[in-house]
Formats: C-alpha cells, structure tokens, sequence
C-alpha cells in the first residue's frame, strides 16, 4: 500500500431527496429489512414516542419541523420516516411504541446506512465514468461494504 | 501497461478507507483528491513506506475534475 484515505463522508443539502440519495435511502431500508410504506408528505409536527436525527453524523434535529416530500418505510413496530427538514439537511424521523433510546438507536442505524448507501452509489458511478473497474465486491457481516477497483494506465 | 488498485471499504457509518495500491509517489494523492472533491468531506492521508519508492515513470490521470 502507498496511501490509505479515509473520508468522513458528508451528503450536501443539494442533494437531499435527489436520484442519488432517493437510491441510498430505498437500499439503506432493504438492507434493514424494512417495508416500504409509500411515498409522504411532511406534516410538520412531531408524534410522541418519535426521535429525529439529522443525517449527517446524525445528531439530533433541534428546532426544526418536517417538511416537504419524504420517504416512509416500516419494520420492527415502527416506522422510519426520511425526510428533508427545514435547514434542507436530509433527516430522519423513528416513530414507534419503544422508548426513546431504542427509536434513537433504530434512527442513528437506518441513517449510518443511507449515508453508506449514497457513499457507495457515487463511488460506483464516479469509477464507472473513469473506466475504472470493479473487479470485486463484498458485504461484511458488520455492513462494511468491500469493493477492489483496478486501473490500468 | 502498469496496473494498480483501490481498495474501498465503505462503513455502516459513512466512513469511507481507501487503500491505494501498486501506486509509488505522489501519483496516489490524486484519489485523495477525487474523493474529497466527490463527498466533500474530510478527508485524512495516511502515507505508507511504498509512498516514498521512487514512481517508476508511472503517470496516472484520473481526470479529477471539477464535479457537480
């Protein structure tokens, strides 16, 4: 190995709810098993027994209400609710008859994996424009998603 | 024709590690680069002893870009 790069991804606001991050939300909740609801439109309240989590790094959504489109999906007892909140940030809702804590955990899981889901999606279409080959893909146990890509200059 | 390779691993977490491989000099930094400018995000790089082997008259463009 000459180099190693790690990159703290980070999904800008533009983005939210674009093709790119629409495929990574919709993967992200198949990859956990969850049922898509249907396509929602932001209330903007908050039900009781609900967590939000803003998508990057996902801290906790303070002061902001839902807003526009989103997307719903439902597992577990509760459902997760993508949506973009009214900074623009992408973020997550968890509402379901569980404690605080375990919607918080169920919010920071589903999150991790869109921003997982969109890191791969750009990855895989940045090497493809490049000519760049994919010659290997894997998915740990723990989610890690392994890709080898060779180049030949 | 030389020949190398990027190891990627993506984490649950949305960290991305990627480990450049075959690659001798400064050539590598180039993918710092074009990830950086894809997530733009933090990135930090970590340089290995075959970083400072002499290149080997490899030239790599990967074309960078300015992006969306």
């Amino acid at each position: 190995m000459s180099v190693i790069i790690t990159t703290v991804v980070i999904i800008p606001e533009m983005v939210a709810l674009s093709g790119f991050l629409s495929a990574a939300v919709t993967a992200a909740a198949i990859g956990l098993e969850l049922e898509i609801e249907e396509k929602i439109r932001g209330d903007g309240k908050r039900a009781e027994n609900s967590v939000e989590l803003c998508l990057n790094n996902a801290h906790e959504v303070t002061g902001v209400a839902a807003g526009g489109d989103g997307m719903a999906f439902r597992g577990d007892g509760v459902t997760l609710i993508f949506f973009r909140d009214a900074s623009g940030q992408g973020a997550v809702r968890v509402t379901g008859e569980k404690c605080e804590e375990e919607l918080r955990v169920l919010g920071e899981k589903f999150a991790g994996r869109i921003v997982q889901q969109y890191a791969y999606h750009r990855i895989v279409n940045e090497m493809r424009e490049r000519n760049m080959n994919i010659v290997e893909e894997e998915t740990a146990e723990d989610g890690t998603v392994r890709l080898v890509v060779r180049v030949q200059r | 024709m030389e020949t190398h390779e990027l190891e990627i691993e993506i984490g649950p977490g949305g960290v991305v590690r990627t480990h450049v491989r075959g690659l001798k000099g400064p050539a590598c930094e180039q993918y710092a680069v074009l990830f950086q400018r894809i997530f733009a995000g933090k990135n930090s790089v970590e340089r290995t002893a075959e970083y400072y082997e002499p290149p080997g008259g490899v030239t790599v463009d990967i074309n960078v870009g300015t992006g969306r």
